[in-house]
């Protein structure tokens, strides 16, 4: 039985209740932490567990915690980013619609250990009816006294608000979030200086995924070293892993870091196999924005050794062989699939969701999706197929945040390891035969001859 | 999205060896620790080292164009990573490829994609040859454009906008740097221009995307300077005009002194544009310094003198003039004697003239009837300044807004009225610098401030008694600073506390919990700073308010360092020069009292005759004296008294008693209509000199073309008819007669013509030429500082109208209209705001029945006028507010004799009055 320290409630009727949730053990990382610890040792704690950002990044969250400025005289916030919208990834939806209040005791406990009283989850504006039930959690947990002035008696306060943003992909990004957050157009911040210096209103900010602030729930309520000891290396802890594509059971799990690829996509514990007893092609492990895989690099490193799911593993052989763990947006793809139409998706998806701000990103994504469009058409050439490369090459790195990256990789990747189907739609237009069909499905304009 | 990456982006390391270079093509340079890549290259390599486009001077570091990138490395031709450097900052001990191959790639890689969304269109271009994506492109070296062709935003949605007098914009040319949006917030604070709309269909729109015509935009044209193309202009091309020479001079309107690069095409005046390395404006100016200079060579300009003969103005010659005037005035002298002949200098002209001015009434004619419009102004604060501190002039300087922590500001509206110094005001409110405004009216700075105290009109003393009482008892004052640098702490502080804030409460209708907050702030702030303008001064304790500001600055310790002060927003563009020239009936040149003998002996010796030593007349006094038919001549240089002096009816009256009435001017205006002899002057783009600013900077006007045919620079009309009257003074020259000045006025000891340069002096300039940017910073020009208590009393005008008269009407300017309109009137400005109008409160307009654009007839005991009435909540009941910028409505005929006790400064604030809806008869009553 694969170890569960977040998701290890989720079947209990009612757990979306405080009564429920309290009767299964929750909440008590508030007690622990405000009774018994001070918000240092919390943060040793964090930094003990091993826990790395779970948004895609994988920074050290005790590393992060212990950047946040402490200047004295000035807030502190905490602010959750729940703008979950990277294509692939429903984890965090799927946390806050089941067990909402897992995130409000962990915005609490993590709130009191950085000495913020007031915290928000910002969360993105398509779930507006999580916020819903998070509002509802919130409102029972200060009705219970988790919130508001003197928690549990110990004279500590905190206020915590939802905030709905209003459907843009850029605010995912820390710095565009806190400036929507601010009530500004959502675009990125120029670094340094770092939210950790100046964030929120220019005061210092940590902003945390969804199930970052979750799992330090379990950390505080077992020990840093409990936890560390659960994965693999430097990947520590459990992942939630939004499973989607061709497999026979899409869904949300929980693994433990560091099981093989091939068990997470095979067992019957996990996605349970490829669709219709089909062939697995390729696999874009961890968001739309990371490197698709082919099959013989996705089960095996270049090396030969077995790919295992951990932030080390997955990017093993740099983007050359290997890929990124990212958000935990496992998308499968089995022998039909076309990697050059799913290109075209992801660009049309970056096209849409570029905030504008950059030449490189704002330009460049539009073109990518333009010439994708004409390959797809059978009006391309060899020339844009470099032409797409080079594009690519001149976004990745030179943009004031990483959406100019996220662009960029998915081209470079299917460019690299799928060469061959983009020139035979070049080459032999009858291969696109069934392009009209396609269109028709995802409600696009063909181009003119 | 997720955050996937900034792991990677190697934040700055903590160098451990406290290194200062860093390596360009692995050659060491020095750093500055802070400064960005962008400018470390700059500083070594000149400015054109990395090619940029959304960069500007002075905009903070935005990283959108990405078109300055560079390679960096953490060793010797490591593996490098590419970083903008506008923002990213020089990391000690790095190595920096600014022109690697791959860098040169990849600038050519983003221009080659911006220019798949541009119009290649440059030869028909408004900007050709003078755009800087232009001027990158060709510097990268763009060949070809790869893309295909597809969607794009030239033709689509982007017509261009004529709509705005002065804006203009073709957005199909926009290349979304952000420049113009980021100009409108961080250098005027107006918020018109943002960009809509997401990644590749980014575009800038004016507010809810209207025309420039119907959005809020203010026409200061900082977004036109900062756009890279044409895609936002102005009507005169601006930036791009193809012009022989570019003049740098001095705007001729406000105090707040802004440089103007003034460009010249066959001797016409093209265009206008804020030079960015100005102290006094640092590359910005509003729409009158920027646009409104059409009015130089209008058809209406007086181009030759004119000599009333039998009611009727007769073209004369300049020497038939130059004769009438001699023979006059030596007649009149004869006959009164020196005393029954005044002169009135302006505070548009420059130093030097004004110099010659007071001269010429001095040393020729014989008298010290010379007053300027600074009577009309900010008389009380050099009066009340020179009672407390020993100098009228501002303390600090501009710059200290930067350093600042609180900023008061008392019956002044800087965004109207000094909209630089206003915009700059606004922007330390944005940062979060706390924001003080004493005003009676909602002015626009009350929406970035943390306190209005919102008082009725004339209770300003009672107001800031007020504040003074609960720093007192709040115990927030200074002891240190009260006990090392002033003197009469004690009487002041026990006449003080003797107050009752209930009455006081009453008299100003402010509450006194907001008063007592807003004086804690005030006195709690590190730095505290105050400005003051004509709320302050045009009342009939004007020398008293200022008084008290200079007490509270004391009480505080808020003197004699950077960020604090008290800071006279000066009206005119050298009203502090006028007064520094010695235009004043009581003071010569350079504040020396001329009833005192040492210094009447200074001035007989210099100017090398017979003083007179005995003060003279003020404006009001002469008007009076005119009355009682004891003055009998008076010249004029560029003052519309009838349309600005109060009590028109009362003015006229005087004027039409002279027997001599000589009237130097540009245009013919209510006042020259009146006058026996009319000489056409120069302005300010014709002539050389120097004007000295609100924060006593002295700066080189240069003459950008010749005065217009038959007219002359007025230095020059006085330094003839000096000579005509038989007074040896050298012809008029600017650097020759600033030598002249700096030995008879001391603090401008250390002025030359050449070591002004650029930017100017800001006087005391010491002998050796090193000048001063804050006064009183050791010990105050009198020694101590005085602490004078002072009582409010109501205005007369309340007291003797109040009951008949329940209104207060108090006037107040617009941005668009430079005092009475004379210069702006005939510029586009007008198209932008063509009327004066009444402010007044919904519930007085209901109790009236006035509908918003009814006409309302305001009634004074003086007189009526007929004015449009706008409804608005910038006034509280009770209280009417309009501007007197055009001759039509002449506000001038309602307003009153009263005047401030001590310096005689005419009470424009306070005015009894009664409304009542009319139906438009009193309107068009001109003076004459």
């Amino acid at each position: 039985m694969p170890t569960k320290l977040l998701l290890n409630n989720e079947h209990i009727p009612g757990i979306n209740t405080l009564q429920v949730y309290r009767n299964n053990g929750g909440y008590a990382s508030v007690e622990k932490a405000l009774k018994q610890m001070t918000p240092e040792a919390i943060v040793e704690e964090v930094k003990i567990s091993g826990l790395r950002g779970r948004g895609g990044a994988g920074f050290p969250t005790g590393m992060k915690w212990s950047f946040l400025a402490k200047p004295a005289g000035v807030p502190r916030y905490l602010v959750c980013n729940a703008d979950e919208s990277e294509p692939g990834t429903f984890k965090d939806r799927y946390l806050m619609e089941k067990i909402p209040h897992l995130l409000v005791e962990g915005m609490i406990t993590s709130s009191y250990a950085l000495g913020c009283n007031t915290a928000y989850i910002y969360i993105r504006g398509e779930y507006f009816y999580v916020s819903r039930i998070l509002e509802n959690a919130i409102a029972e947990a200060y009705a219970a006294g988790y919130l508001g002035s003197n928690i549990l008696g110990t004279g500590y306060n905190l206020n915590l608000y939802v905030q709905v943003g209003g459907g843009a992909y850029i605010c995912g990004e820390e710095t565009a979030l806190l400036e929507s957050l601010e009530g500004k157009r959502g675009n990125p911040r120029i670094k340094p200086p770092f939210p950790a210096i100046a964030g929120l209103y220019g005061c210092p900010t940590v902003v945390n995924n969804v199930e970052t602030i979750a799992a330090v729930v379990p950390i505080v309520n077992n020990g840093g070293e409990a936890y560390s000891k659960i994965g693999i290396g430097k990947s520590t802890g459990t992942k939630l892993i939004s499973a989607s594509g061709h497999i026979n059971k899409p869904g949300v799990y929980e693994i433990e870091l560091g099981i093989p690829v091939e068990e997470f996509i095979y067992s019957d514990s996990y996605c349970g196999g490829i669709r219709n007893g089909k062939q697995l092609k390729a696999v874009v492990a961890g968001g739309s924005s990371v490197p698709v895989l082919p099959t013989e690099l996705i089960l095996k490193t270049a090396a030969g050794q077995p790919r295992l799911m951990s932030y080390e593993s997955l990017s093993e052989g740099g983007f050359q062989t290997g890929t990124m763990l990212g958000s935990g947006g496992f998308i499968v793809m089995d022998e039909d699939t076309s990697i050059v139409k799913n290109l075209y998706t992801f660009t049309r998806f970056y096209h849409h969701e570029s905030c504008g701000q950059c030449s490189p990103c704002r330009e460049g994504t539009g073109w990518m999706e333009k010439i994708m469009h004409k390959i797809l058409d059978g009006h391309g050439t060899l020339k844009d197929v470099d032409l797409l490369w080079d594009i690519q090459s001149k976004i990745e790195g030179k943009t004031i945040c990483p959406l100019g990256e996220a662009a960029a990789w998915p081209v470079a990747a299917a460019i690299r390891h799928f060469r061959h189907e983009f020139e035979a739609y070049v080459m032999q237009p009858s291969s696109i035969k069934d392009v009209k069909h396609y269109y028709r499905l995802n409600n696009i304009e063909p181009i003119p001859a | 999205m997720q955050t996937t990456k900034t792991i990677s982006q190697h934040p700055i390391a903590p160098t451990q060896v406290v290194q200062t270079t860093a390596f360009v093509n692995n050659q060491p340079y020095t750093i500055i620790p802070g400064e960005t890549i962008l400018s470390f290259l700059r500083r070594h390599f000149g400015n054109d080292t990395v090619p940029t486009l959304c960069d500007a001077p002075n905009l903070e570091p935005f990283g959108s164009c990405r078109v300055c990138s560079v390679d960096v490395a953490l060793t010797a031709n490591g593996s490098t990573k590419a970083q903008a450097s506008c923002h990213t900052p020089v990391m000690a001990g790095s190595y920096i490829y600014p022109d690697s191959d791959r860098i040169q790639q990849l600038r050519k890689n983003i221009i080659e994609l911006v220019l798949t969304d541009h119009p290649l269109d440059c030869l028909t271009c408004e900007v050709n040859n003078n755009c800087e994506l232009q001027t990158v492109a060709a510097r990268v070296g763009i060949r070809e454009v790869r893309y295909p062709d597809g969607k794009n935003h030239l033709y689509k949605k982007h017509e261009k906008d004529h709509s705005h007098p002065y804006m203009t914009s073709d957005f199909s040319k926009c290349i979304n740097c952000f420049r113009c949006v980021r100009a409108c917030d961080e250098v005027q604070g107006q918020f018109v221009l943002s960009m809509a709309g997401r990644g590749f269909d980014s575009h800038i729109v004016k507010g809810q995307d209207v025309s420039f015509n119907d959005s809020d935009c203010v026409s200061c044209g900082a977004c036109a300077q900062a756009c890279p193309t044409s895609a936002i202009s102005d009507v005169f091309e601006s930036k791009s005009i193809v012009y022989d020479k570019k003049v740098r001079t001095v705007c001729t309107y406000c105090g707040v002194g802004c440089n103007l690069e003034v460009a010249v095409r066959a001797d016409k005046i093209k265009s206008i544009q804020a030079p960015v390395n100005a102290a006094a404006n640092g590359g910005h100016t509003c729409l009158k310094g920027r646009y409104a200079f059409s009015f130089h060579n209008h058809g209406d300009r007086l181009q030759s003198p004119l000599i009333k003969r039998n009611g009727v103005f007769e073209t004369a010659t300049w020497d038939e003039a130059y004769e009438y005037i001699a023979e006059r005035l030596t007649q009149i002298k004869n006959q009164y004697g020196p005393d029954a002949i005044g002169g009135i200098s302006s505070a548009r002209c420059t130093n030097e003239e004004n110099y010659i001015m007071q001269k010429f009434i001095r040393a020729v004619i014989g008298t010290n009837n010379i007053d300027s419009c600074a009577r009309v102004c900010h008389s009380p604060t050099a009066l009340g300044m020179q009672r407390t501190f020993g100098t009228g002039a501002a303390t600090n300087s501009i710059i200290d807004l930067e350093y600042t922590d609180c900023i008061m500001v008392i019956g002044a509206n800087p965004t109207d009225a000094h909209p630089v110094t206003g915009a700059k005001i606004k922007q330390a409110a944005l940062k979060g610098k706390t924001l003080i405004i004493i005003d009676p009216r909602k002015t626009e700075l009350v929406k970035y401030a943390q306190y209005h105290l919102q008082l009725k009109p004339g209770t300003n003393v009672a107001l800031l008694n007020m504040m003074l009482f609960y720093i007192i008892k709040e115990q927030k004052e200074d002891k240190d600073f009260i006990a090392s640098r002033t003197e009469g702490y004690d009487a002041f502080k026990q006449q003080m506390l003797n107050l009752n804030m209930d009455e006081m409460e009453a008299i100003t209708g402010v509450p006194k919990e907001l008063v007592r907050d807003a004086a804690i702030a005030y006195a709690s702030a590190n730095n505290a700073m105050s400005f003051h303008g004509l709320g302050v001064t045009e009342h009939s304790q004007g020398t008293f308010t200022v008084m008290q500001i200079a007490d509270l600055a004391m009480i505080t310790g808020n003197i004699g360092r950077r960020g604090v002060g008290v800071n006279p927003l000066r009206g005119q563009n050298n009203v502090q020069g006028a007064a520094d020239m010695g235009c004043q009936p009581h003071q010569g040149a350079g504040y020396l009292d001329v009833t005192l003998p040492e210094y009447h002996k200074k001035y007989e010796s210099f100017y090398g005759v017979n003083l007179p030593q005995h003060a003279g007349l003020k404006i009001p006094q002469m008007y009076d004296a005119a009355l009682n038919q004891k003055f009998k001549a008076l010249w004029v240089i560029g003052e519309d008294m009838a349309q600005t002096d109060p009590n028109t009816q009362h003015v006229v009256k005087a004027i039409e008693q002279l027997d001599l009435f000589i009237v130097q001017e540009l245009f013919m205006t209510e006042t020259s209509k009146l006058a026996h002899v009319i000489l056409p002057g120069a302005s300010f783009l014709e002539k050389s000199g120097t004007f000295t600013n609100g924060e006593r900077r002295i700066q080189r006007v240069n003459a950008v073309v010749d005065p217009l045919p038959g007219t002359k620079t007025d230095g020059r009309i006085i330094t003839d008819i000096m000579n005509k009257m038989g007074y040896k003074q050298a012809d008029f020259d600017a650097p020759t007669l600033l030598n002249e000045i700096a030995q008879i006025v001391p603090f401008f000891a250390g002025v030359t013509w050449d070591n002004l340069g650029e930017n100017g002096k800001q006087w005391p300039v010491l002998p050796d030429g090193s000048d001063t940017e804050i006064l009183h910073t050791d010990t105050f020009k009198r020694g101590l500082g005085k602490f004078i208590y002072s009582d409010w009393r109501e205005s007369d005008e309340i007291r003797k109208h109040g009951k008949e008269y329940p209104y207060i009407i108090t006037t107040n300017r617009e941005l668009e209209h430079y005092n009475c309109g004379t210069m702006t009137r005939r510029t586009r400005n007008a198209h932008i705001l063509t009327e004066d109008v009444l402010l007044i409160c919904a519930e007085d307009a209901a109790k009236h029945f006035i509908a918003d654009g009814d006409m309302v007839c305001v009634e004074s005991p003086r007189g009526k006028v007929d004015i449009k009435a706008k409804i608005t909540d910038q006034v509280k009941p009770g209280v009417l507010s309009s501007t007197f910028h055009f001759p039509e409505i002449m506000l001038n005929n309602i307003t009153s004799n009263e005047r401030d006790t001590d310096a005689f400064c005419p009470e424009y604030k306070v005015v009894a009055c009664n409304i009542r809806k009319s139906k438009g008869k009193y309107k068009n009553q001109p003076a004459v």
